[in-house]
């Protein structure tokens, strides 16, 4: 991946979230405040300026600035895991204008241990984790048998987090409603299931 | 060894509330410092967020040692991330304390001379004390 998709990536989550933002309020009005949308939004927004106007040449540079920006402006949960988890992310990217996709893969798997370690969830839970990490393990396995990954996997995210709906919610707010929690999508993982959808539109 | 406690709230005002009522059970020394949203914060007023924390721990510059102690789930996400941000893990701990009972009994801990880790034993006893008895 070079730092032009990499950019690229970010402007078309920003496009998707802001054109899904109705839907993920909607979503978190059932089981919490009901600002995912407008809250991943803002965030993505400023992410998309940022990155406008920094210099080029460094993907840990662009991947720091983007979890900086998302933990200063995304307020809750999605703000302090998609921060922290980015900086992971950025941590596992090399100081240059290009990686490999296993080594994207691989950044994206620190990714997915930073959040496991910051939210403590795992499959199953009603979170952004039942979105990421099969998504993870599918584009791991794609790689390691060779296979083009994203032709495999880009259609798989919106599945995952479908399945969102008949789990009962064990991490966050929506916690709280227990068994009332199931029959909702649940929003993070609707954003996340966005995120890998971009991600798709730039992978080989 | 002074240490300090952080309230982190989805609310400023909440936040705000509980320091004055530690205080006033504890006395005024314990040095306990708010953090919350304010109408003009970066996130709209919705939610805290971890560089409002990473601020409050580097304006809290009168103490050796904090303890955390906050409201609702992601109150502690942004706490974790900006302890981490902020390179202060061998300084800070995160209380898993209910907030206003929590932040009384730490702060009558600090006011005795505790040691953090005293301080953060009595914060998570606070969800064993029953308000109507046994």
């Amino acid at each position: 991946m070079d730092e032009s998709s990499f950019r690229q990536l970010w402007r078309s989550f920003a496009t998707l979230i802001r054109e899904h933002k109705d839907e993920l309020n909607e979503l978190d009005a059932a089981i919490g405040d009901a600002d995912h949308g407008s809250n991943m939004d803002r965030g993505l927004t400023k992410v998309v300026d940022a990155l406008e106007a920094s210099p080029e040449g460094s993907l840990r540079a662009d991947a720091k600035l983007v979890g900086m920006t998302l933990m200063g402006t995304v307020g809750g949960a999605s703000g302090a895991l998609w921060g922290s988890a980015m900086l992971k992310f950025a941590a596992a990217l090399p100081d240059a204008p290009t990686v490999s996709w296993a080594d994207f893969v691989a950044a994206l798997d620190a990714f997915v241990q930073a959040l496991a370690q910051r939210g403590k969830a795992t499959v199953g839970d009603k979170t952004m984790m039942d979105v990421f990490i099969p998504m993870v393990d599918e584009l791991q396995t794609a790689l390691t048998a060779g296979e083009p990954p994203f032709d495999t996997v880009r259609s798989h995210a919106r599945e995952y987090s479908e399945r969102t709906y008949d789990m009962v919610a064990k991490r966050g707010r929506a916690a709280y409603l227990g068994e009332r929690s199931v029959g909702h999508v649940d929003p993070g993982s609707r954003s996340s299931a966005l995120w890998f959808e971009a991600l798709g539109a730039v992978g080989p | 060894m002074s240490i300090g406690l952080l309230v982190v709230s989805h609310s400023k005002h909440l936040a705000i509330g509980v320091v004055e009522l530690a205080h006033a059970l504890a006395g005024d020394e314990v040095a306990l410092m708010a953090v919350g949203p304010e109408a003009d914060s970066p996130t709209d007023g919705l939610g805290v967020n971890a560089s409002m924390v990473v601020e409050a721990l580097k304006g809290f510059v009168d103490v050796d040692e904090i303890g955390v102690i906050g409201d609702v789930g992601s109150s502690f996400l942004a706490a974790s991330a900006a302890i981490e941000l902020a390179e202060v893990e061998d300084r800070v701990r995160i209380i898993d304390a209910p907030m206003v009972e929590g932040a009384i009994a730490c702060a009558m801990a600090v006011s005795m001379g505790a040691s953090l880790n005293d301080v953060v034993a009595a914060g998570e006893n606070a969800w064993e004390v029953r308000k109507l008895g046994t």
